[in-house]
């Protein structure tokens, strides 16, 4: 690929993401195993399983410097249906490699996609294909997404449409696909990636899904007996402010109090079923053969032994496993930053009114370096990390984003995951005005 | 009084005299070769720039080794840096556990990569690097190619490294 094109490839970009402001578009199989990952409203079911954001070094994404290594990583973030199906939300960076690569990458192995103008834009087959092997031709590749226009539906049907299996379809506008692109912003500025698209990946085809299958044993279901399953606990994060109350900045406090921060972290227990084929014999007879010496009857009427004896398996039993694995925390990070806004007030609104006014310091590692993190996993098998960071000296006024980041061992029937929580907490300052009689 | 100089007291004269000349002329002479940076400003740059992103320890940080780099980089070259090169290469960085320490030298000024623009020149350089973290480092030569544009004021800053991507395939297309 030549870097060279890549300004043809975004303006292109451009003019497909102007086609289709705010939509989203699907396509996939008749029955559509979309019902487990939406409401009908377009927000993402409740009951869906936050794997977290996995990264990783893949061969078809190689932006290489010398020495210093590859520049890239494929990053997606993904959850988990009830049955086992795997969506993964790639970052827009990685779709675009996936692109150049549908085959290696496992693009083509998504059962389907839903995503906004830009995530079909870069997925439209055969457009990028031609820009890249030669010139482009713009006159080519506007007819070509004119004529894989897909159908228009409502908004307000098309989440409907979409879970009972209806494809190729779009929509422009309307508060259902304004709520599926707030959906895809909270993932991108959680995850610190541009998020554009849905690829859906059947329990069975999770092996060719980036990332690979969440769970890591082999499913294969023994004769006559269900397959295994891994289901993967939903975590609870929570990172926020406890004490005090309203917390001053560290140079108004006489008593230079701080800010207190509570970090919770609770990771249910991966539950592992699988079944085991036991095999049911009988003693069975069969006609002997030459030089074999019978030992049994073929047929009840005979009188004597005509055949040999042997032991046959009739049918299958299948017995149910369930193996519980803790999934214990492998470290927990916590940042805080000051907000965008309360960096623009500070240095506008308040150094207006203040000559001196400005950013004292606008970003705090709070773990590690601030707190200690205790973890661990209790009789239930669920793991958990608190951390209480104490006295944080905050010296700026405003709000300040907190993010903290767990990460997780795996389990020996799941990858690890890297999972995130988010909070804030306000900054106060005491403003003087004078009042002239 | 009569002195009476031999023969042998002029041959020793003359060859201390003689040592001495081409001692002191060894002793202060310039190096043959100076370095192999041709006096070019773009060369100049491309080697400021890419000094900074060679000698790198991992037990530094991101920060300083972002900041060292932006302090020889364009704007749009240290944004990119920060954004895009960086946070992929310190994985790397750290997982290996990278103490580089390099020297750079420019080669020579190849088929630009960008030849509508006059405002950026490609050069090759040579990047000889040691990570002394590993046991019994040796230096090894890496061939590199970077990109440097001139700013308002007509300097030569450095932009970015090229990727294998972009590495030009017949590099005898040189041009300078």
């Amino acid at each position: 690929m030549k870097l060279n094109h890549v300004p043809n490839l975004l303006f292109l970009f451009t003019i497909i993401f102007a086609m289709f402001p705010p939509a989203g578009i699907v396509s996939g199989q008749s029955t559509s195993p979309w019902n487990e990952v939406f409401n009908t409203d377009g927000t993402l079911r409740d009951d869906l399983t936050d794997l977290g954001e996995y990264s990783e070094t893949v061969p078809w994404m190689n932006m290489e410097i010398p020495v210093l290594g590859n520049v890239l990583e494929a990053s997606y973030h993904r959850y988990e249906t009830p049955s086992g199906n795997v969506v993964v939300i790639p970052s827009a960076t990685t779709l675009f490699f996936m692109t150049m690569n549908p085959s290696a990458s496992g693009l083509l192995g998504s059962t389907g996609q839903v995503g906004n103008g830009a995530g079909v834009g870069i997925e439209a087959p055969g457009i990028l294909k031609g820009l890249i092997n030669s010139s482009p031709n713009l006159q080519e590749a506007w007819d070509t997404i004119i004529n894989s226009l897909p159908n228009h539906v409502p908004p307000d049907q098309f989440f409907q449409d979409v879970i009972s299996g209806k494809t190729n379809i779009f929509t422009i506008g309307g508060s259902n696909a304004m709520n599926f692109l707030w959906e895809l912003l909270r993932i991108s500025v959680n995850d610190h990636m541009l998020a554009t698209t849905l690829l859906l990946y059947l329990k069975g085809q999770c092996a060719s899904a980036p990332g690979g299958c969440p769970s890591i044993v082999d499913a294969a279901p023994q004769p006559s007996c269900p397959g295994a399953t891994v289901k993967i606990g939903q975590p609870t994060l929570s990172i926020r402010p406890i004490a005090p109350e309203k917390s001053l900045v560290i140079g108004q406090d006489p008593n230079k109090r701080g800010a207190d921060i509570q970090i919770d972290a609770t990771i249910p227990p991966v539950v592992y079923t699988w079944y085991e084929a036991i095999p049911v014999y009988e003693n069975r007879c069969r006609g002997a053969g030459s030089g074999e010496t019978p030992n049994c009857k073929t047929d009840g009427s005979k009188e004597s032994d005509d055949g040999v004896s042997y032991r046959a398996i009739v049918r299958y039993d299948c017995k149910k496993h369930v193996e519980v694995y803790e999934e214990p925390v492998k470290s927990v990070q916590a940042i805080a930053n000051l907000s965008g806004e309360s960096r623009d007030w500070i240095m506008g609104n308040l150094a207006e009114r203040y000559y001196q006014a400005t950013v004292h310091q606008p970003s705090f590692t709070l773990l590690p370096g601030l707190g200690m993190v205790a973890t661990w996993c209790d009789g239930n098998k669920t793991c958990r990390a608190n951390s209480t960071i104490e006295r944080i000296p905050f010296a700026d006024p405003g709000r300040f984003d907190l993010k903290m980041t767990v990460t997780t061992t795996g389990t020996p029937v799941s990858q690890p995951r890297i999972l995130k929580g988010f909070g804030k907490i306000e900054v106060w300052i005491t403003l003087l005005r004078s009042i002239e009689n | 009084m009569d002195i009476r100089i031999r023969k042998w007291h002029i041959y020793l004269t003359v060859s201390l005299t003689v040592i001495s000349i081409l001692t002191y002329y060894l002793a202060t002479r310039p190096p043959s070769k100076i370095n192999n940076i041709p006096p070019d400003p773009a060369a100049i740059a491309a080697v400021a720039g890419l000094a900074p992103i060679y000698n790198v320890d991992y037990r530094l940080g991101l920060e300083n080794w972002i900041s060292k780099v932006c302090a020889q980089a364009t704007e749009n070259g240290c944004q990119l840096f920060k954004e895009l090169y960086a946070p992929g290469l310190w994985r790397n960085i750290q997982r290996n556990k990278m103490v580089l320490i390099s020297s750079v030298s420019a080669v020579r000024r190849t088929q630009d990569q960008n030849i509508n623009s006059p405002n950026t020149q490609t050069w090759e350089l040579n990047v000889s690097i040691v990570d002394q973290s590993k046991a019994n480092a040796q230096s090894q030569d890496q061939r590199v190619f970077a990109i440097v544009a001139s700013n308002k004021s007509g300097q030569w800053v450095f932009e970015r490294l090229l990727t294998n991507l972009e590495t030009p395939k017949d590099n005898q297309e040189g041009t300078k």
